[in-house]
């Protein structure tokens, strides 16, 4: 602490973080307020559009389709996350299924790739690095002045040394985060703290309290055991390179080379091609729907399909329906295989760097994800097939075969679809998938902890007194 | 003494010095092996685009083989396969069913730079639907994460971790023969202190810069060869700029006589200012200044538009003949069809639709100029926009490649549109003459203008760090 307070350059690094750290948060607030109100508005705009829909054929309603929003997570301002890198909506149609679109990164500057400062990244990436300088000449300063031995003759101990210099540089970096916190609550309280965000809100603040607290345990670690300041200092900046801006860059790619993802083009064609494999719905020709028909006919005791007690056209739409979907989900499915599959590699590599883990959970718990991502998507996708098999079977029931395409229903049936809600997936799902992550983090402290108390005595007296 | 004498000493005794300390020859091998890994790591990724690119120029011939088959076998008599898809009609020739895929291939060194390329389209489908709202669609499956994060590529490592490495090997310089207390005995030569730190750092400079540009020219040679020798130098010129900047900034603190720990302390403050904080606060000041509309806007608009325009279609079509003579060629149908009533609302819809781009266009135009403006402030800003243009993956090509689909598309229209309208049917004969969609790629000149201006800022940097090194090193003096 009082190496800190003399230190002006140390004063003013305090400072440059904690003013860091409160524009992140009020520059993000004000990002996620705006970007919410917009999509709240829009999609009351099209819910509007939905109901107020005239008097239409069911198919009509099919290929015109309905669009939803992904609702933001209330504590997106703290941790955006991977939001602006995946899909904002989805255009939910009849026979397909599409790819969020208007991901914001793709409309923003080269520049975005530098990160953003957010207060989740000031905390992760900037106070680890805080801390390193406020405490790499904890020990050894005090070794190269000739403190040390000074300390011990007077009858402290090394482990009471060592404590000290964790609990100075501990409150250091407490002096620098607290802002941050304070300010990410009073925000989030100023909305509406719903149950969603208060424990999470614990949760998160649990998170990084860890991962600071092991990075003060490693800096007055490394600090008790190298010669001088110079090297302690050398040492703890090339392992803040390594965990913090080597590893996510270089875990990412190591993922996507162990399993690498199809292009966009390439998982389109072979969709493509699996559609065309099945049978067309459009086609009144096609094999499949042909022998469809004919098990229809004998079922009903009937020479042809006008016979048929429903609309034939609405039951081939939906049997069509029906198969694309799933050729699409169990494509769709690969893809999400494939993802998780790089997840579990970066979780594993979660074990070399507390950075990449911290991340992990941060995104997981403020719910912004890649699998909050993903639970948008599959939320999406139940709602349109719901929706499309709703107005097909509008189409079988209330719509004669005969002269088909001339009829409508009535649009008092609009109103009675369901609306589509974002649901992030449940806090404590997400944190039992996370076992091994809670893990690693756990180890991030309870390792420089083993070595303090391991290496504390022999290392602080021999020094102490050699030197 | 002479000179280039005391020059040549100076060079061995580094040499023996780096090769003593064993912390930085371990610094020195872990960066060869990340350079080595960020070179595979990018010739991977340019692979697996040209593969991409591959597939997608393979699905333009396999559509148009498709087509002419059932064109060829209806106009011997065959029905076609479904009336929905019947390519004889103007409207599926040009259509989802016939589109043209429009494809960026890789930049020439996106091996070194993978920029903007792993997010931004390389290819867009092309039919005569295609419109503003296309563009937004159509993004890579890559996980959000791995966005996110960028690559581990060159570049990255030439912006990021090069600068530390430099400052590993440079912050001592000075302060550690005046911490052994060797300046005096040093300056007691016939040297300058200016000299003894140009020499020590140039033999620095040298291995770094080698490395590196070693590096990528391999790389250059292994993702195909050498054809674009404008880029390549451009880029070169980039890195040793770039990487001059930090060696000239450590001997400018040198200079200033204080301790080791202080030196680096500062330097890698000034990494951490130069490098992290200052792009990501110019970001979020580009953000609060100008923030984008939302583009969920856009889609929304689309649908009321649509919804609009499908009620007025005939309005619709009698205007868009009188604003568009050279689509109708004078033969439009008294009665007009259902395909050209169609047509005047997907147009309708797709003006309503430029009009809302266009906003967002000038908005975001005012959040690049802002951010323009400020680069200047940090040279890895600066060099990261030099490497990405040098390689051809940098906003500006690929915002290129989109004018040019753009225009193809309604290059496209063209063909298309006036058979809609007056109802034609399609033949097989036409095929050839079917639009294909041919890339001007910028050349090297136009590369070199529009990285010269951030380069000529990155080497305005470079002479006032150096300024201030050989001010503060002519004040050294050998007995203080």
């Amino acid at each position: 602490m009082g190496q800190i307070r003399e230190d002006r350059y140390g004063v003013f690094l305090l400072g440059l973080v904690v003013a860091l750290g409160v524009v992140a948060v009020l520059g993000a607030r004000h990002h996620a307020a705006s970007e919410a109100e917009q999509r709240t508005r829009y999609q009351a705009i099209v819910d509007r559009q939905w109901v107020e829909q005239p008097d239409r054929h069911p198919h009509r309603v099919i290929h015109n389709g309905f669009l939803v929003f992904r609702e933001e997570a209330p504590l997106a301002f703290f941790d955006p996350g991977v939001g602006a890198w995946a899909g904002t909506s989805l255009f939910l149609e009849g026979h397909r299924q599409n790819a969020a679109d208007f991901g914001d990164a793709r409309h923003a500057t080269a520049m975005l790739r530098f990160g953003r400062l957010t207060p989740a990244s000031v905390l992760s990436l900037l106070l680890p690095l805080f801390v390193v300088v406020a405490g790499f000449a904890s020990v050894s300063a005090e070794r190269e002045r000739g403190m040390l031995r000074l300390l011990l003759a007077q009858g402290a101990t090394p482990a009471q040394i060592l404590a000290g210099k964790v609990l100075g540089t501990g409150a250091v970096a407490a002096l620098a985060a607290l802002p941050i916190g304070l300010a990410t609550v009073a925000i989030a309280g100023s909305g509406s703290p719903g149950p969603f965000s208060v424990g999470r809100m614990a949760g998160l603040a649990a998170i990084y309290t860890a991962y600071l607290a092991g990075w003060v345990l490693v800096t007055v670690l490394i600090s008790s055991l190298r010669a001088s300041s110079r090297s302690t200092l050398v040492q703890l900046i090339a392992v803040w390179v390594a965990l913090c801006v080597a590893a996510p860059r270089l875990g990412a790619s190591v993922a996507g080379a162990l399993h690498p993802l199809p292009s966009r083009a390439e998982f389109t064609a072979q969709v493509e091609r699996a559609l065309n494999e099945v049978g067309d719905s459009h086609n009144p020709q096609d094999p499949f729907f042909l022998s469809l028909r004919d098990e229809y006919l004998s079922r009903y005791q009937v020479s042809s399909v006008e016979e048929l007690p429903m609309n034939w056209g609405g039951v081939v739409s939906r049997e069509g329906e029906a198969i694309s979907s799933r050729i699409h989900e169990e494509h769709q499915q690969d893809l999400v295989e494939g993802q998780r599959r790089q997840d579990r590699v970066l979780s594993r590599a979660g074990l070399l760097s507390p950075y990449l883990v911290v991340r992990d959970l941060s995104m997981a718990v403020a719910g912004t994800g890649p699998e909050a991502m993903e639970a948008f998507r599959a939320q999406a996708e139940a709602h349109r097939y719901d929706l499309i098999q709703r107005l097909n079977d509008l189409h079988i029931n209330e719509i004669h075969y005969e002269n088909d395409r001339a009829q409508r229903v009535s649009r008092e049936h609009w109103a009675e679809f369901p609306t589509f809600e974002t649901r992030p997936p449940p806090l404590g799902g997400v944190l039992a998938a996370r076992s091994l992550s809670l893990s690693a983090l756990a180890l991030w402290i309870l390792l420089p902890l083993l070595g303090l108390a391991r290496g504390r005595l022999a290392r602080v007296e021999v020094d102490g007194s050699g030197s | 003494m002479a000179a280039h004498t005391v020059f040549r000493t100076v060079l061995r005794n580094e040499w023996r010095l780096l090769m003593a300390d064993r912390p930085l020859r371990i610094a020195l091998g872990l960066f060869a092996l990340l350079l080595a890994y960020a070179l595979a790591n990018g010739v991977v990724w340019m692979r697996f685009q040209e593969r991409t690119a591959e597939v997608a120029r393979a699905g333009n011939v396999e559509r148009a083989v498709a087509i002419e088959e059932e064109l060829t076998a209806i106009e011997n008599g065959a029905e076609p396969a479904s009336p929905f898809s019947d390519p004889r009609r103007p409207n599926v020739l040009g259509g989802a069913r016939g589109r043209h895929t429009a494809v960026l291939d890789p930049g020439p060194l996106t091996a070194l730079a993978v920029g903007q390329s792993d997010l931004l389209p390389y290819y867009y489908d092309v039919n005569i639907y295609t419109n503003e709202s296309s563009f937004h669609q159509n993004g890579e499956v890559e996980s959000p994460l791995n966005l996110m994060v960028g690559r581990f590529d060159l570049a990255f490592l030439v912006v990021y971790l090069l600068p530390l490495l430099v400052l590993a090997l440079s912050f001592n310089v000075l302060s550690e023969e005046h911490e052994q207390g060797t300046l005096a005995l040093t300056l007691s030569q016939p040297v300058s202190a200016r000299g003894v730190v140009a020499a020590r750092l140039a033999f620095r400079a040298l291995l770094v810069v080698g490395m590196v540009l070693a590096g990528a020219l391999a790389g250059t040679m292994l993702a195909g060869g050498f054809g674009a020798p404008g880029r390549i130098v451009l880029w070169c010129v980039a890195v040793v700029t770039y990487t001059l900047f930090w060696f000239v900034l450590a001997a400018w603190v040198n200079s200033l006589r204080r301790s080791s720990a202080w030196n680096a302390t500062v330097l890698v403050g000034a990494w951490l200012v130069l490098v992290v904080v200052l792009p990501a606060a110019i970001n979020i000041a580009a953000g609060l200044l100008h923030p984008l509309p939302s583009r969920v806007e856009m889609i929304t608009v689309q649908r009321e538009a649509s919804n609009e325009a499908v009620n007025r279609r005939s309005e619709l079509l009698a205007r868009y003949l009188e604003d568009h003579p050279e689509m109708a060629e004078g033969v439009v149908a008294d009665e007009p069809g259902l395909g050209a009533l169609a047509w005047a609302a997907t147009d309708a819809v797709n003006r309503r639709l430029e009009e809302v781009t266009g906003e967002h266009d000038a908005r975001r135009a005012e959040q690049i100029a802002l951010v323009r403006r400020y680069r200047f402030l940090s040279p890895a800003l600066l060099a990261q926009e030099v490497l990405t243009d040098a390689a051809g993956t940098g906003d500006a090509r690929f915002a290129a490649f989109q004018t040019q689909v753009r225009d193809f598309a309604e290059h496209w229209r063209q063909f298309f549109v006036p058979a809609i309208l007056a109802d034609e049917q399609m033949s097989a004969s036409i095929l050839p003459n079917t639009p294909r969609f041919r890339l001007a790629d910028e050349t090297s000149a136009d590369v070199t203008r529009r990285a010269g201006v951030p380069l000529a800022l990155l080497g305005g940097l470079l002479v006032f760090v150096s300024a201030g090194a050989a001010i503060g090193l002519g004040r050294v003096r050998g007995a203080d």
